[in-house]
């Protein structure tokens, strides 16, 4: 436990490997919506409706926006992560607009998660959620590696103590 | 995936409940490694998903391609069956561990002193099938319960709950038998069940003893009017007058029976005085409609303790009691509309959690209508020992009051060029002739918006004090938080980027059930970090 305990002394980054799995993420949701536009500017146009401007051209501004975004969002978003796993509580630091400190102490841990999607699974990351009895808790930390994530999630749970923590 | 040793998990009691019978292996030595559900859990999960799917169903049926709908219950099954071999628990260093999901996958992990209750759920088909679902709750501000095995076999279930509540008991040092967490059969459908041998009744209530009540306060009938009359009855009042004034449309001979009954020149108020006395008339109407229905709910309202539970009793035609046990309450707010503070009165609502941690319904039947403000502090006190009387309360710093006022005016400024602009584009549209002169409005308005934001300064504050802090905020309506630090589950300090380049943020105490999140206002970013650390209880107040 203590070689555990050492290692996360530190606050930490996220695994860098999270800005591939954001940016796809954002770039599949821009492309979604860009295809959504196309279609219905296509069917507009097929239905004789008068629609300004050039075919594809709302479709081409959100794909490029769309692409602008996917590219800077996930690498402000990586920047701005930090997380630390102090001594009482676990620490978040994030946010690129709203910036956010939250803390949650381990006592007060219900339950957590160890979460991954389809992309995130074809990069070894994972999220680790920690659940309080408030709904309120800000406690998720994206872009973990899997076997950190759940070493981290025994250490949380070592240290969350007896009782019921409500 | 097995693992040999029993685990470290406290689980592996020996005089343990051994759950025979249960799919890919028993329950002895604890741990085991990772379990399936049973074989038919596919069918239920199949038909929970067809449940959702029912509209594509019937648009099916509707069209008689049946075969569809044999194909469709094919690939649900099928898939469902995926699920089911992608699905696993285990009981294992402390924790009851469940993992899921085909294409994203989920590892959950609740540790066992943190369950609260612990259901065996049987509807007539798991009777049938002699299986049952477990569900397993823990005091997490979610809305579903933590873990639901649905669907295992009743002697793993049976078993599963024994080792789950024993456990927690052994760890919380109580005797196994009266752990806190409820064991109960939740038996749906109209058969009786089974009862498990393994439910447990609370016995450390003597329900029989009569407990003394001491009355905290009670509301006579004038001050339940005056509730209804200074609080937000007065404006819901107006839609009770609403409807009544379209009477005419619902009784077409009415209107006909009235004009030969009074003539309606004679009715309608001509004379300035006339105006007025209509108007004073329909105040009276609306306010005694406030007033009235304040009576209907609140009539007799009184708020009395018993033992460590408080009880509220109110309602004119049907009276309700609520009670709620004090360790469950976690906030105290106090609510003061500007009306109300100019009669120096006060109303106070709650905030509890659920037995699991949830939103709790009675905290809203536990609301206090109104109360003079003199009384606050010692109802205060009654309901959070130690909190009160609310000590001073500390102005955020000037830089707080800069954005207040900015904000308010850049608000005001706002709608007043969308006004302008929507007067201008008809004007020019021949609607309508503003004068230039219309202008002039601005700086009054404007003045004003520095008022007011110069009055939210005013109204901002906190202070902590022995275990508890204080936060207030808002104008129109008051709103003074008192926290106990003890019931902080989590904290946060935020900052938007005019918070940020002012030097200020906004500190959030989240906090167990529903209701607004506890916030203090634009404080200095030192002050609000420092205020983190008081909720974490890491420096005393």
């Amino acid at each position: 436990m203590t070689e555990a305990t050492e290692s996360w002394v530190a606050a930490r980054e996220l695994d860098p490997r999270v800005v591939t799995v954001w940016t796809l993420q954002e770039a599949i949701g821009y492309g979604v919506l860009a295809l959504l536009a196309l279609a219905v500017d296509i069917g507009a146009r097929l239905a004789g409706l008068d629609v300004p401007g050039p075919p594809g051209l709302v479709a081409g501004l959100l794909a490029v926006a769309g692409g602008l975004a996917a590219w800077w969002v996930p690498r402000a978003n990586y920047r701005h992560w930090r997380y630390h796993v102090a001594e009482d509580a676990l620490e978040l630091r994030h946010g690129v607009v709203r910036r956010i400190h939250s803390a949650i102490p381990y006592f007060r841990v219900q339950h957590i998660d160890v979460s991954q999607g389809p992309v995130e699974r074809a990069v070894g990351l994972a999220r680790l959620v920690v659940h309080t009895a408030s709904a309120g808790t800000d406690a998720t930390i994206p872009g973990i590696a899997v076997g950190d994530a759940e070493g981290l999630r025994r250490l949380i749970l070592a240290r969350a103590g007896d009782g019921d923590a409500v | 995936m097995r693992s040999e040793d029993p685990g470290p998990g406290p689980v592996g009691d020996p005089g343990g409940v051994v759950g025979p019978g249960a799919p890919g292996g028993s329950l002895e030595g604890g741990g085991g490694g990772p379990r399936r559900l049973h074989v038919l859990s596919p069918v239920f999960f199949a038909v929970g998903h067809a449940w959702r799917l029912w509209p594509l169903a019937l648009l099916v049926v509707a069209r008689r391609q049946l075969w569809l709908l044999v194909l469709g219950a094919l690939v649900l099954l099928a898939w469902s069956t995926i699920e089911w071999l992608r699905r696993t628990y285990e009981l294992e260093g402390g924790a009851l561990r469940l993992e899921e999901g085909v294409l994203a996958r989920k590892l959950r992990a609740v540790p066992f002193d943190r369950i609260q209750q612990v259901d065996l759920v049987r509807k007539p088909l798991h009777r049938l099938l002699g299986v049952a679902t477990l569900r397993v709750e823990t005091a997490g501000g979610g809305s579903a319960a933590e873990v639901d095995l649905d669907v295992v076999t009743l002697d793993e279930a049976r078993a599963l709950r024994a080792s789950l509540l024993q456990a927690k008991a052994r760890l919380a040092g109580i005797p196994v038998g009266q752990a806190p967490a409820s064991g109960g059969d939740t038996t749906a459908g109209r058969a009786p069940g089974p009862r498990a041998a393994g439910s447990q009744v609370d016995t450390s209530v003597d329900l029989t003893a009569p407990r003394a009540e001491r009355v905290l306060l009670r509301l006579g009938l004038g001050e339940v009017m005056l509730a209804g009359i200074t609080g937000s009855r007065a404006a819901a009042a107006l839609v009770v007058l609403g409807p009544i004034s379209q009477a005419s449309d619902w009784f077409p001979g009415l209107s006909d029976w009235l004009f030969s009954r009074f003539d309606p020149e004679a009715v309608t108020p001509t004379t300035p005085a006339a105006f007025a006395a209509v108007a004073v008339l329909g105040a009276i109407v609306w306010l005694g409609l406030a007033a009235a229905s304040s009576i209907v709910t609140d009539y007799g309202f009184t708020l009395a303790r018993t033992g460590n539970d408080l009880v509220v009793r109110r309602g004119l035609l049907e009276r309700r009691e609520a009670v709620l046990p004090l360790a469950r309450l976690q906030v105290v707010r106090i609510e003061e509309s500007l009306l109300r503070r100019a009669l120096g009165l006060a109303s106070i609502r709650i905030q509890s959690a659920g037995r699991a941690g949830r939103s709790d319904q009675t905290a809203s039947r536990l609301a206090i209508p109104v109360l003079q403000r003199a009384q606050v502090n010692r109802v205060l006190e009654e309901l959070l020992p130690g909190a009160a009387p609310v000590p001073r309360l500390l102005l955020p710093p000037p830089a707080a009051r800069r954005r207040a006022v900015t904000r308010s005016v850049v608000v005001a400024t706002l709608v007043m060029a969308a006004i302008a602009l929507l007067l201008w584009w008809l004007s020019a549209l021949d609607v309508l002739t503003v004068p230039v002169a219309f202008g002039l409005v601005a700086l009054p308005v404007l003045a004003l918006a520095m008022t007011l934001g110069l009055a939210a300064y005013r109204h901002l504050g906190h202070a902590t004090r022995e275990g508890f802090l204080y936060a207030r905020v808002g104008v129109a309506i008051r709103v003074t938080t008192a926290v106990p630090v003890a019931k902080a589950q989590s904290g946060s300090v935020r900052s938007s980027p005019f918070q940020r380049r002012a030097g200020l943020a906004t500190l959030h105490v989240d906090i167990a059930g529903g209701g607004p999140t506890p916030r203090v206002h634009d404080e200095s970013e030192a002050t609000a970090e420092r205020l983190l650390h008081v909720v974490l209880g890491r420096v005393g107040v």
